[in-house]
């Protein structure tokens, strides 16, 4: 069994949890990791580093700049026939991508997999989390995406893998990029952090959200948000945590002013620690905590950055 | 402007699911339906663009089972000017909804196809995207604005990273997120006018297309439960239940 | 979080944590039962409370009904200053719309009731109605009622600050605990079995709404509870709405409307409703509805668009489509069980849970704690259903017919027309040929009326069988007439102790010889009826009691709860082994004789003797509850249609129970439910005659009491002179303005020419009753009548009493 990888990346930086898809990856067969993009032979040679990574194909072209959909499909699937199966993260750029290279090749996907049970078998969760379903891909070509918080991040290689380049051989003129505008950030990513600290609309405004921004920083933490919070205007988009928002799974994750609706638990429940804390005693979230704290965010959320300076 | 919008009948987002006993699937009696929130998000799109006068006619499209016809009222309450609904009882994954939706495709022959980036159920997030390659088009999914020009359609994205705006080629693909719009309550005169709008059924079975599927669902059973948790009096207590219970993460 | 313990055993346990299970618990707890706890197998309010649009409307059929709401309302407004949470209670009042005749006098008649009940009710005009409700439609509005202490509360809020009241009591809740087994020994509750452990307990209180039948069943109990869909529109914030609008009742067109989050609410009880079982729903049916129907909700719509033409241009939310609990008859359960002692019902709310709630709970409560409900309340208590409606099937036949009546006119004569013929009286062929329009009885068929041709249009005017019953009347008065009172029950006591134990339960002397026939009244410890009854004693050890239609149940509980241990008594029901014939009138003797049963005219009044009629065993009892010469005769099941026909042969012709009905209220003869309930007493009712002093009976301490004060409230016989008047019962009786009494039953009276009602009315307003004056507020129009202390027909009962002579004739030679 031989495994393509998308890495996704910045053209600088390989993205984290291109890693734990890489790590799951393994368990399907050998890994060659596909690195598509514009001056990104670093992150090429990052990834070669990474436990697990038989081989590297580096393709560098400026129309790949932005990962338009539509030429890396095509470009993709030219390489498809030499592979079991073609694995990316579930993340926008991957859940974006595979379903088209899937259809070209006339074969099903399956989406955001949180269990390898053997090459054709996998687990993932359907309804919001509120059930795991086991699938089993019948197709020569399985097409995979993985949620990445669901598996470890790879180890780094003491072998590193050899890079081969390759020209793209696609260019669909379907779509083009206008512009972009991205959260610029040193927290590290949402998806990939060891710690989150998530607010909810009682946070009541958007001042307010700065004092998660703070504790995040004191744990070395990313910020997340609920829907509710995020359609206020409190936080950005790329911050809500949520079914159909971002799925995390980090070591702690502290939900603030947060009710806890099905669809928020959906992308937070498989994290190690969770902390809640609400001015509602009644809240769902308590009932996914591990340890609650009924009080006003604005007065414990302070008290609890101080106590954590001691 | 043809418009062509793609809905679901999936359980409402509120109702808690329960499991059939032998693992074979979700119980769906007696449960309240819904349209697929994000379906409805796009069917409310195609609505403001047919009043702003860009689009002329909007079709709605649903697979499945005789209750989606229901589904499809809804659509048509909302300001669709017809519907097609493929009857088929068999559970259908994207890949062959993709192939049904462009034989509809290729027979109505829409500019824009606008759909729900993914069903709440399935969760799965592929359909459109699979419809675009099928048919060739250009996809622009997870939109959170769109701007229909001449001969392209601007698509702002909701990416990981922030936002996107990509230039489409019509025809187009485009599948819609959250934020794009909120859609209008239905009023009753329309829920009344829906009855009569025309509403035409063909079978699944009658449109030449394989419909065996790649995937097969072997069972699905509930997530594992997390075990009970505590209330801590203060926060105090907390940070010392974090640094000795947690300690690892801190 | 982690759950606190279940206890090894507590007083009470409440199952179920609805509306009623939070208002019982907190009831219980406030009356002192410190160890009462709650049992929910989810969470609380999610099965029907939570989406309960919980209006509070005050006026119900009773009094004591209408009260329970009174006291929700003063409860609802209470409990925000004692717990601290909001109930959400608004009181913005409730307008009740007529769109023709028959809907302005049913308000009205129900504007009648409010004043006798103490509730405010007043007509107002259809433009005041439109000032307080301005966006409604009243081109088609013809009259309006204006109810202002009317009113909702917030479901969850209520319950919220009812579990709070109960918990700084210290009443434990234990929400995710499901009950899985009852357990019970010699017919008692001693305990339960939950998902987390199992718990001892003297009694339960099973509150557990449309699952009510499920687990009655637990306890061996039946509880006939089913479901029905309920539909309401909520549509998003209407600009014309600011603030919050009374609700309007448009029951001809099956709606109520109200404001909800600035926008409309309109839910409907259609005239058919969808049945749903339970088992269909099931027991995770946790804060879920179920799917919209536009469909079945389409006329309700054209119906609120006509009403509200406002709601064209709002935008609708939802269709909301919860289940609710109904059961056969439109009344809920409160009380205890029939099968299981200890094992206590609160469910089966018909839509008026959230209403009747706080004043159920706190009847429920006080039912537990001292063994009878705080007033009576006949009307709700669990023994009144037949069995044959503890079936599934004909539960879900009714019911979408109960849902549908929710909003009717309950016209004089009304009758399902579901789940018919599940119980046919031995005579039932005969009253089809005879083309009876019946009615039913406790399942019973009974004949109303004979020779009916078509489905009557019901209405509150003359009705169109007057003239019919009146032919009835006049055959039992003036020649002979055949009435079946088949549906009596018939309990056989038996025993060493039968005397005894009857002398001790009833008020009457039951010690009188073999032979004679007894009417006496069953008293509970406070005096009141629980009920009234014919006693023949038909040997030294044996007797046979005759209750009426629809206590069968509730006296055979009553019965074997007071045998005491070691007495030898046995209690069997026989009601179906029997029919009872009854032949009245001064033709009656000629035709004993003529069939050849001579025993008959030799029976004394009220005593019984054995015949023979068509070859068939008979007992007959020389007694008429219409006041006319003649026999109850009994016969086994499988000999009426014999002795009918001999009787028939003879010259008898039927009379139904509207002839009967008029003709006992001519006589003053009452009627348990309507004249009689456990809040009267033998004094009142001026049945003392009836009562035995001179021996130890059940109340007899409490009537002794009663006697040395003079009577508060006395029945009386009142007679109409307008004999176009048409007098129901349940109306307000006036003298100079006030109201001094209150009808009860009512009819017109074909002997003596007039409208005739029973009446209890003050005794201060005179120290000689007889001859007064009054008047009956019927529909708010005033009719004048007199007071009579003696029955309005043959006050003397000469024709009952008249000695009956054989003509000395045999048989052959009448015929000739």
């Amino acid at each position: 069994m031989s495994v393509l990888v998308i890495a996704e990346h910045n053209h600088q930086l390989l993205n984290p949890t291109t890693e734990n898809t890489i790590n799951a990856a393994s368990q399907l067969g050998e890994v060659t990791v596909l690195v598509a993009g514009y001056n990104c032979e670093k992150v090429a040679t990052a990834t070669a580093n990474i436990e697990g990574v038989t081989r590297v194909l580096l393709c560098e072209d400026d129309r790949l700049q932005h990962h338009l959909a539509e030429t890396l499909a095509d470009f993709i699937i030219t390489l498809a026939s030499d592979y079991s199966h073609l694995v990316a993260t579930a993340s926008t750029f991957g859940k974006n991508l595979m379903p088209r290279i899937a259809a070209l090749l006339d074969v099903s996907q399956v989406s955001d997999i949180i269990q390898v049970i053997d090459e054709n078998t996998f687990k993932r969760s359907i309804y919001a989390g509120n059930a795991i379903a086991t699938v089993q891909s019948l197709n020569k070509i399985k097409v995979v995406t993985v949620r990445a918080s669901a598996f470890e991040s790879a180890e780094s290689s003491n072998q590193p893998a050899s890079i081969d380049r390759l020209k793209l051989n696609a260019d669909s003129e379907l779509s083009q990029f206008i512009s972009q505008q991205l959260s610029t950030s040193d927290r590290p990513e949402l998806t990939s952090a060891a710690v989150v600290v998530s607010g909810g609309r009682g946070i009541g405004n958007k001042e307010n959200f700065s004092m998660l921004e703070e504790l995040a920083d004191q744990l070395n933490g990313a910020v997340g948000a609920s829907r509710a919070a995020v359609d206020s205007g409190y936080a950005p988009n790329d911050y809500q945590v949520g079914q159909t928002g971002k799925i995390v799974a980090p070591d702690l994750y502290f939900a603030i002013a947060i009710s806890g609706a099905i669809q928020h638990l959906a992308g937070m429940k498989d994290s190690k620690v969770i902390v809640a804390i609400n001015n509602d005693e009644e809240a769902p979230i308590f009932g996914v905590a591990d340890y609650g704290l009924v009080a006003d965010c604005l007065e414990a959320v302070p008290e609890l950055i101080k106590a954590l300076e001691a | 402007m043809k418009l062509l919008v793609s809905v679901k009948r999936v359980l409402d987002a509120n109702v808690s699911i329960r499991l059939k006993p032998d693992l074979s699937g979700v119980d769906q009696s007696n449960v309240k339906m819904a349209i697929n929130p994000f379906d409805e998000i796009a069917v409310e799109e195609a609505i403001r663009l047919k009043e702003s006068g860009i689009a002329e006619e909007i079709i709605a499209v649903s697979i499945g089972e005789k209750k989606c016809q229901e589904t499809l009222r809804t659509a048509l309450a909302m300001g669709a000017d017809r519907a097609i609904h493929i009857e088929t009882d068999s559970q259908l994954q994207p890949l062959e909804i993709a192939k049904i939706l462009k034989v509809i495709t290729l027979q109505e022959k829409p500019e824009i196809i606008i759909m729900g980036k993914q069903s709440i159920d399935s969760d799965n997030n592929q359909t459109g995207q699979m419809l675009a390659a099928l048919l060739g088009w250009s996809q622009g999914t997870y939109a959170s604005k769109i701007d229909i020009q001449q001969k392209q359609v601007l698509v702002t994205r909701e990416v990981d990273d922030g936002l996107e705006t990509l230039s489409l080629n019509l025809p187009a693909v485009i599948t819609t997120d959250l934020r794009l719009n909120e859609p209008r309550y239905v009023k009753l005169p329309n829920i009344m006018k829906a009855k009569k709008k025309p509403l035409s059924t063909l079978t699944a079975e009658s449109l030449g297309i394989n419909l065996t599927t790649g995937i097969e669902i072997l069972k699905i059973e509930e997530p594992a439960k997390r075990s009970a948790g505590i209330i801590v009096n203060d926060v105090q207590e907390l940070v010392s239940k974090l640094k000795n219970e947690a300690r690892d993460i801190l | 979080m982690t759950e606190p313990q279940l206890p090894s055993h507590s007083s009470v346990v409440v199952i179920g944590g609805g509306i009623m299970g939070c208002s019982t618990l907190y009831h219980l707890a406030k009356e002192g039962v410190k160890d009462a706890i709650l049992l929910e197998r989810n969470k609380l309010t999610s099965g029907t409370t939570w989406h309960s649009a919980a209006q509070v409307r005050a006026l119900r059929s009773s009094q004591n009904l209408t009260d329970l709401i009174r006291y929700s309302v003063s409860l609802y407004k209470s409990l925000e200053e004692e717990t601290g949470q909001l109930t959400g209670w608004i009181n913005k009042g409730s307008l009740s719309i007529a769109t023709n005749q028959e809907r302005l006098t049913f308000i009205k008649r129900q504007e009648s009731l409010a004043k006798l009940f103490g509730v405010k009710a007043e007509s107002i005009s259809v433009g005041e109605a439109r000032e307080r409700w301005p966006l409604m439609n009243t081109e088609d509005v013809i009259g309006a009622v204006w109810s202002p202490d009317d009113g909702r509360v917030g479901p969850s809020d209520l319950c919220a600050a009812l579990v709070k009241g109960a918990k700084s009591r210290g009443a434990k809740i234990f929400e995710d605990t499901g009950v899985t087994a009852i357990l019970t020994k010699d017919g008692k509750i001693y305990g339960l079995e939950t998902t987390r452990g199992d718990i001892k307990c003297d009694a339960i209180a099973l509150c557990t709404g449309l699952w009510s039948q499920n687990n009655a069943k637990l306890a061996q109990v039946e509880a006939p509870v089913w479901a029905c869909e309920h539909f309401y529109l909520l549509t998003e914030p209407v600009d014309a709405i600011q603030g919050n609008l009374p609700t309007l009742s448009d029951h001809d067109n099956h709606l109520y409307c109200r404001d909800e989050s600035g926008g409309l609410l309109v839910g409907c009880f259609e005239p058919f409703g969808k049945a749903i079982d339970p088992d269909r729903i099931g027991e995770n049916f946790e804060f879920q509805l179920l799917p919209e129907d536009w469909d079945h909700f389409e006329p309700m719509m054209m119906n609120a668009l006509h009403r509200l033409p406002c709601l064209e241009d709002a935008g609708v939310k939802m269709l909301l489509n919860g289940p609710e609990s109904f059961t056969s008859d439109g009344s809920f359960m409160l009380g205890e069980s029939a099968e299981t002692k200890g094992l206590f019902l609160g469910c089966g709310m018909n839509s008026v849970g959230v209403a009747t709630g706080g004043g159920a709970g706190m009847a429920l409560a006080h039912c537990i704690i001292h063994g009878h409900t705080p007033m009576d309340l006949h009307e709700v208590d669990p023994k009144r259903f037949p069995d044959c409606f503890n079936s599934a099937e004909n539960l879900a036949k009714r019911v979408p017919e109960v849902l549908g009546e929710h909003y009717a006119i309950t016209h004089p004569g009304k009758q399902y027309s579901t789940a018919r013929n599940l119980r046919l009286t031995p005579l039932h062929n005969k009253w089809v040929e005879n083309k009876a329009h019946f009615g039913q009885f406790y399942g019973w068929e009974r004949p109303l009326y004979f020779n009916c041709e078509k489905e009557p249009t019901l209405t509150f005017e003359k009705p169109e069988w007057f003239e019919q019953v009146g032919r009835e009347v006049k055959q039992a008065n003036e020649q002979a007439a055949i009435f079946d009172q088949s549906t009596f029950g018939k309990i056989l006591v038996q025993g060493t102790d039968a005397e005894k134990f009857l002398n001790r339960i009833c008020a009457n002397n039951m010690s009188k010889s073999v032979g004679s026939v007894i009417y006496t009244a069953m008293l509970n410890e406070l005096g009141g009826f629980e009920s009234d009854l014919t006693s023949l004693r038909l040997a030294d050890e044996s007797y046979r009691l005759y209750v009426g239609t629809t206590a069968v149940k509730r006296d055979m509980s009553w019965l074997r709860r007071h045998i005491q241990t070691g007495e030898r008594v046995t209690l069997i029901d026989e009601t179906e082994h029997y029919a009872v014939i009854g032949l009245m009138g001064p033709e009656s003797s000629t035709i004993a004789d003529k069939i050849g049963a001579t025993e008959l005219n030799q029976v004394g009044y009220f005593r019984h003797c054995e015949s023979q009629i068509a070859g068939a065993d008979v007992r007959a009892v020389r007694m008429s509850y219409v006041g006319e010469a003649g026999w109850e005769i009994t016969c086994r099941a499988q000999d009426a249609e014999r002795v009918y026909d001999e009787i028939s042969a003879a010259g008898a012709l039927p009379s139904g129970v509207l002839a009967q009905s008029s003709m006992r209220i001519e006589k003053g003869f009452l009627a348990y439910g309507h004249d009689l309930d456990t809040d009267i007493n033998p004094l009142q009712a001026g049945l003392g005659f009836a009562v035995n002093w001179d021996k130890q009976f059940i109340g007899r301490d409490a009537l002794l009491k009663m006697k040395e004060t003079a009577v508060s409230s006395r029945m009386v016989t009142i007679i109409l002179e307008d004999t176009q008047a048409i007098p129901l019962g349940n109306e307000p009786i006036y003298l100079n303005g006030e109201i001094v009494g209150k009808t009860t039953s009512a009819a017109f009276g074909y002997r003596i020419g007039k409208p005739v009602a029973l009446a209890y009315i003050n005794t201060s307003i005179s120290d000689n009753l007889e001859g007064i004056q009054l008047e009956i507020d019927i529909a708010r129009t005033l009719y004048k009548g007199t007071v009579l202390l003696k029955p309005a027909f043959d006050p003397a009962s000469q024709r009952m009493r008249v000695k009956l002579q054989t003509q000395g004739k045999n048989y052959n030679e009448i015929t000739g």
